[in-house]
């Protein structure tokens, strides 16, 4: 993938996350972009000159410390593909990874100890938010998780993340 | 290629949208009752027996989970948590959002713990919060959508020696990245990409669980 295909493709994907008010998304994306990558560098060290004490500020008072060069952190740019990556990661992480532990939730819960014939039984699963003032918020999990629309959006995306790899 | 994928996105955001909207959980939330739901498959494959109780009486069929931490015995809602039988053993309790006193004697959220049964009996009654010295494991649950912050795996380190390093986990969704590295570095329990679709780093985790099952089996 090109950049100019990377960035196309990145406005795109920006455009359906705004539509489908999932818009947070793409700003947390953009504030982990906006902090650089951590790059290993290997630089040469300086070290004093034994004759310059006392030359503040003097380039010619320094020179390479012998041995091997050192390694730094030093931080750079994504590239276009990079930052389309991590966009569509954050996608799979914030819309379809949900939904599926939703519906994981519900297996889980519910199986019996035996691995036979009674499961447990379980109407509702509720998630509740306690607020220091007020009261709590309260969410359901729903049962019936439309894991066919899920496996179809995992896929593009995937399918978007190995374009952008290549 | 990327152009057809394109023009089909919308239609597939759309076939799901409007659940996620109808639930109104957030992801992080989802994800501490899925963390809490490998628990019981940890301990399932363990042989426990699991089953459920509430704050305050037997379980009706509707799991309560909270996700902010709170007290042992709130009675703010009926909140549910597990029980596990291991057969010649004493019982165990697995809470959700539950906070605990740390070796500081400071007071901590665990988002997954587990207790014997003795200690959440004892806490609720007496209206006081569990001591982490007592606790099984614990679990601090992150579920972010960008690479998790340096600083997280920071606190947890704390957090960790407030709990016990040996018995603290730290569970994230992301991969395992700079953080991962840090936590290894200082030898505490972590597992990263704890997501449905990755199966082998989520048996790894139940796996770890179960390894804390089987010593209890055995232990006195």
């Amino acid at each position: 993938m090109t950049d100019q295909e990377a960035l196309e493709t990145w406005a795109a994907l920006s455009a359906i996350l705004t539509k489908f008010e999932l818009a947070d998304v793409l700003r947390r994306v953009e504030a982990y972009l906006r902090e650089g990558k951590p790059e290993e560098r290997e630089i040469e060290q300086l070290e004093e000159r034994p004759d310059s004490e006392g030359r503040l500020f003097n380039v010619e008072g320094f020179r390479r410390r012998p041995g091997p060069r050192a390694r730094y952190l030093a931080v750079v740019e994504y590239t276009p593909q990079e930052r389309l990556r991590i966009l569509v990661e954050a996608t799979l992480h914030a819309v379809v990874f949900p939904r599926q532990m939703e519906h994981e939730i519900w297996n889980y819960l519910e199986k019996s100890s035996d691995g036979a014939s009674n499961p447990i039984d379980i109407q509702t699963i509720k998630v509740v938010h306690e607020t220091p003032s007020g009261e709590p918020t309260v969410a359901t999990l729903g049962r019936q998780t439309p894991v066919g629309d899920l496996s179809g959006l995992q896929k593009a995306l995937q399918e978007i993340s190995r374009e952008a790899q290549k | 290629m990327i152009g057809q994928i394109l023009a089909e996105l919308p239609g597939l955001f759309g076939g799901i949208i409007p659940p996620v909207l109808q639930s109104g959980a957030a992801p992080g939330d989802v994800f501490e009752v899925y963390v809490f739901g490998l628990i019981l498959e940890a301990a399932r494959r363990e042989e426990a027996v699991v089953s459920y109780e509430n704050v305050n009486g037997p379980f009706q069929g509707v799991g309560t989970f909270r996700t902010t931490p709170g007290r042992i015995w709130s009675q703010t809602a009926a909140y549910t948590h597990a029980l596990l039988q291991f057969q010649g053993k004493l019982p165990l309790e697995v809470h959700l959002g539950v906070y605990l006193e740390g070796k500081s004697g400071r007071i901590h959220e665990a988002d997954v713990v587990v207790l014997p049964r003795s200690e959440g009996l004892s806490c609720r009654m007496g209206c006081v919060h569990p001591k982490a010295s007592r606790a099984l494991c614990t679990v601090e649950c992150k579920f972010y959508d960008t690479p998790l912050g340096i600083d997280l795996g920071r606190s947890f380190i704390g957090l960790s020696a407030e709990f016990g390093n040996e018995k603290a986990f730290f569970v994230m969704n992301q991969a395992e990245g700079t953080i991962g590295r840090l936590l290894d570095e200082h030898n505490r329990n972590w597992e990263h990409s704890i997501v449905p679709p990755s199966t082998n780093d989520v048996a790894r985790l139940i796996g770890s669980i179960q390894t804390v099952f089987k010593s209890y089996k055995v232990g006195k």
